[in-house]
């Protein structure tokens, strides 16, 4: 069987990946699309655990459910806010979107 | 080299590749098949990990669901002027290399140095097992997740939908 | 019915409350308000006194603080004093209540007044009922805060609202004193009840100079109250106030709150011949002094205001010269004439809309037949001519003056005898007869106003009967069970020399301002110097100036700047230095999400590494 540790270093990878896209990345749908790899990063964690960790057991998998559900959700509201901006502001560059500013 | 050693670093490499051709392809719709990629190979590990049923979910809601959402996200907005220009940003994107590098070497070094218990039983999370979890021990979380896509689904409708002038 | 005595001060309290709640709408019928519940007071305080005279003194308590050993307690007290006390305070305030009506008729703010009037009452009625020195002194704060509050009635006019906060000032030096009193008698006895107090001091608990120190500290309170030299500045001032405030506050009931507590704290005195020293000198000082200005003034209210000091001067003097109950029987018949004096004066003013200076009335006797004829009475009787009520309690005083042994001081009484009856005989000679020389021709005024004057007037000739050398009722009922010394009573040639002044004094200013026999302005063309210092009350006000006020506020405007330029200059620096981080800081607020993000990992970056470091996993 594969270590579980390597396991976990290939989710701290996508983790770290998807978020350098979250920081980096200009266009919004990119944006969402790296939430999703670290959603994704966390969910082999989980499933991870809960197949070959210490104490294996059926939790993670519920878990990851959850996840998958919640991360459905998001993606859902967030193309749909990302629509309303886009009509609304005409643009899909997040550099452009600085309304919350001082 | 056991085949699972093997399928599990194809998978790995896979998926990893496909993460950085999400953050370095040129076009958002080779972006985006990448990422369907990137799922597949994800749901490859869970298959290998034993959870038939969360690979399946996998598949059928990230790989398919989630990834036609953002092509209809793509279609809706601007996607062929891919460049926006110079990017002003030089320093951001050399320190949140810097920092998500770091971040990425500490949890390395976190994991590596882990002491986990080798060689443990593996656990088959049945479609049965998690069914009876869900439905019994979690019904009310489920019922809460339930609302959650309900109010997801009715917002997305309300703040995406056209304003009636 | 004596168990019912809280209730006396207690209606005129619903009253202020009444006129508190409701007095913008009663408007005019809010005099209805107050007039009702002080005639209720003073029926109870007819029966407590009947009840009294007959009885025992009555006293309920309940403990209100209790700290270590001491308890300080709340409740009330009805002793001879207090019942005879509680009689002057109600009869006048009703009888000013009534006054006011018609005085205040055309004031827009009269339901104000007569709140103020309630609540004056309560304060002065519970001031009188307090069975212990802490809870007299709340009161008297409180009849302190009524006096500024009716004194500056008319704030709009600025000589009111200075008078005001005059009084209030001045009355606040003695008060210092009183508090000081209070706590060295509390350290000494251990106890604030009068009953505690005197059996200590009689006891001989409380060390000589201790006794002394505490006597003169209570009667620096008494000198403020009581406008004794050289407190007494603030009492002609109060005169801007409303003249029926001026009859009750400022002559019969408030300013006599002195004397009362001399009177009440007389044992702590008796112990100490020093305090009694003291009090008799001020007193007879404040005496002559404020009668030799009343000799030149010409505001017919002020002249009665400088009378007023002098008349409670000599109620001092009789105090310390072992008069206990010529003193206080003085206070009570001075009550009533004085009162009257003011109230007729009230009339003369109200009937000349507001005009004060004698040099501008005359000839009043033929147009306001009662206001002349009671305030002749009152004339008379504080002249202490036989045998109105100012002759039984003045010829007390002289005794008691004769036989306390100072030859001084029974001069200065006899002489201030003789100048009370020429400055109140040339207010009347100037004021009500001879031709009218004011530019407005006056009538009498309405029966709710010489009702007042009637009753007073008839108080001021019967006052004096309840304690004749015939039959010394108020003295039985005053010295009952205490231990106040001998008191003295007048012969024969004391009562003669009395009379005998007092019409001297009449007969000189009947010579002088009656049938012109001698000119007018002699003392002014004589001895002009003395006439300009009489004239300008011997400049205290203007010492007072130089010496205390301008200091006191040259020390103010320094801290101010020193406020200004220090503290609220380290203030402003604060204030300043995080306004302008606050502007720095937000110039990064740049609203980029992705900065926020970064910006929130390296920070946690650093958070772990702290944490790494410190826990040693690192380094």
């Amino acid at each position: 069987m594969v270590s579980i540790t390597l396991f976990l270093a290939l989710g701290a990878i996508l983790f770290c990946i998807g978020l350098y896209g979250v920081l980096t990345r200009r266009h919004l749908v990119i944006v969402l699309a790296c939430v999703e790899l670290m959603l994704n990063a966390v969910n082999i964690n989980l499933v991870a655990f809960s197949s070959i960790g210490p104490f294996a057991n059926v939790t993670g998998q519920v878990f990851t459910l959850f996840v998958i559900s919640v991360a459905a959700a998001e993606v859902a509201v967030g193309l749909a806010i990302l629509i309303a901006l886009y009509r609304n502001r005409d643009s899909i560059d997040v550099i452009k979107h600085d309304l919350l500013r001082w | 080299m056991s085949s699972q050693m093997i399928f599990f670093l194809a998978f790995a490499v896979i998926a990893i590749a496909c993460a950085v051709l999400v953050v370095k392809l040129d076009r958002i719709s080779h972006r985006i098949v990448a990422m369907a990629f990137n799922f597949f190979a994800v749901a490859g590990l869970y298959f290998l990990l034993g959870a038939e049923f969360i690979g399946i979910i996998q598949i059928i809601v990230y790989a398919g669901a989630v990834t036609i959402l953002f092509i209809f996200g793509m279609m809706m907005t601007e996607h062929r002027h891919i460049t926006f220009g110079n990017n002003p940003r030089r320093v951001h994107r050399i320190l949140s290399l810097l920092g998500v590098g770091t971040l990425l070497g500490l949890m390395l070094y976190g994991i590596l140095n882990l002491d986990l218990p080798a060689d443990n039983e593996q656990f088959y999370g049945s479609a049965e097992k998690i069914g009876v979890e869900l439905y019994g021990h979690y019904v009310v979380a489920f019922i809460g997740i339930g609302f959650l896509l309900t109010a997801a689904l009715i917002g997305a409708i309300v703040i995406a939908r056209k304003e009636a002038k | 019915m004596i168990q019912n005595a809280w209730l006396i001060p207690v209606f005129p309290l619903i009253a202020f409350i009444i006129l508190l709640f409701f007095g913008r709408a009663l408007k005019e019928k809010a005099s209805y308000v107050g007039i009702t519940a002080l005639a209720l007071s003073f029926i109870l305080a007819v029966l407590v006194l009947f009840e009294r005279i007959g009885g025992e003194t009555y006293t309920y308590v309940v403990k209100w603080i209790g700290f270590g050993e001491s308890t300080i307690t709340m409740g009330y007290e009805v002793t001879a004093l207090n019942a005879m006390m509680l009689i002057v305070v109600t009869v006048v305030s009703l009888l000013v209540h009534i006054f006011s009506r018609e005085y205040m008729r055309e004031d827009d703010r009269i339901h104000v007044f007569y709140s103020y009037l309630g609540l004056f009452s309560f304060s002065m009625l519970g001031l009188v009922l307090a069975p212990n020195v802490l809870q007299l002194f709340i009161f008297w704060e409180l009849v302190g805060l009524c006096s500024y509050l009716l004194v500056g009635f008319w704030y709009f006019k600025p000589e009111a609202a200075a008078a005001a906060k005059k009084a209030f000032l001045t009355t606040r030096i003695g008060d210092v004193g009183l508090l000081i009193g209070l706590v060295l008698l509390f350290n000494a006895v251990g106890s604030f009840e009068y009953s505690a107090v005197y059996s200590a001091v009689e006891a001989g608990l409380v060390g000589d100079t201790m006794v002394t120190i505490i006597a003169i500290c209570i009667f620096l309170g008494a000198v403020g109250k009581s406008a004794q030299f050289p407190l007494h500045v603030w009492l002609p001032d109060a005169m801007e106030g409303p003249t029926p405030v001026s009859a009750l506050i400022h002559a019969a009931t408030m300013v006599a709150a002195g004397v009362y507590l001399v009177g009440v704290m007389y044992p702590v005195f008796l112990a100490s011949s020093t305090a009694m020293t003291v009090v008799a000198y001020t007193g007879a000082i404040t005496a002559i002094f404020a009668a030799t200005i009343a000799l030149v003034n010409t505001d017919i209210k002020r002249i009665l205001a400088y009378s007023t000091i002098s008349q409670l001067g000599y109620m001092m003097l009789a105090l310390g010269t072992g008069g206990y109950v010529a003193g206080l029987f003085h206070l009570m018949t001075h009550a009533f004439f004085k009162a009257l004096l003011f109230l007729g004066a009230g009339s003369v003013i109200f009937a000349l809309h507001h005009r004060q200076d004698i040099r501008k009335m005359g000839g009043l006797w033929k147009r306001m037949k009662v206001t002349s004829v009671t305030f002749l009475i009152g004339a008379l009787a504080i002249a202490g001519i036989f045998p109105l009520a100012g002759f039984w309690s003045k010829e007390g005083i002289l005794a008691a003056a004769w036989e306390g042994g100072d030859m001084f001081l029974f001069i200065i009484a006899v002489v201030t005898a003789f100048m009370t009856a020429f400055y109140m005989f040339r207010l009347f000679f100037k004021a009500f007869t001879g031709e009218f020389r004011g530019d407005h021709e006056p009538h009498e005024n309405t029966k709710l106003m010489t009702i007042p004057l009637t009753v007073l007037a008839i108080l001021a000739v019967a006052a004096g009967f309840v304690n004749t050398p015939f039959s010394l009722g108020l003295e039985t009922f005053l010295t009952d069970g205490l231990h106040v010394g001998h008191q003295a009573h007048g012969e024969l040639w004391l009562a003669v020399l009395s009379i005998a002044v007092a019409l001297a004094g009449i007969g000189l200013a009947w010579a002088m301002y009656g049938k012109g026999a001698i000119r007018e302005d002699f003392l002014s063309q004589k001895v002009p110097g003395v006439h300009k210092l009489l004239l300008n009350k011997y400049y205290l006000d203007e010492l007072y100036q130089k010496v205390f006020v301008s200091p006191t506020v040259a020390i103010g405007k320094f801290f101010w700047e020193v406020d200004r330029l220090f503290i609220d200059g380290i203030v402003n620096f604060v204030g300043r230095a995080t306004r302008g981080s606050g502007r720095a800081f937000a110039k990064r607020h740049d609203g980029q999400l992705q900065t926020y993000g970064l910006v929130t990992i390296i920070g946690g970056l650093v958070v772990i590494a702290v944490a790494f470091v410190l826990r040693g996993y690192i380094g």
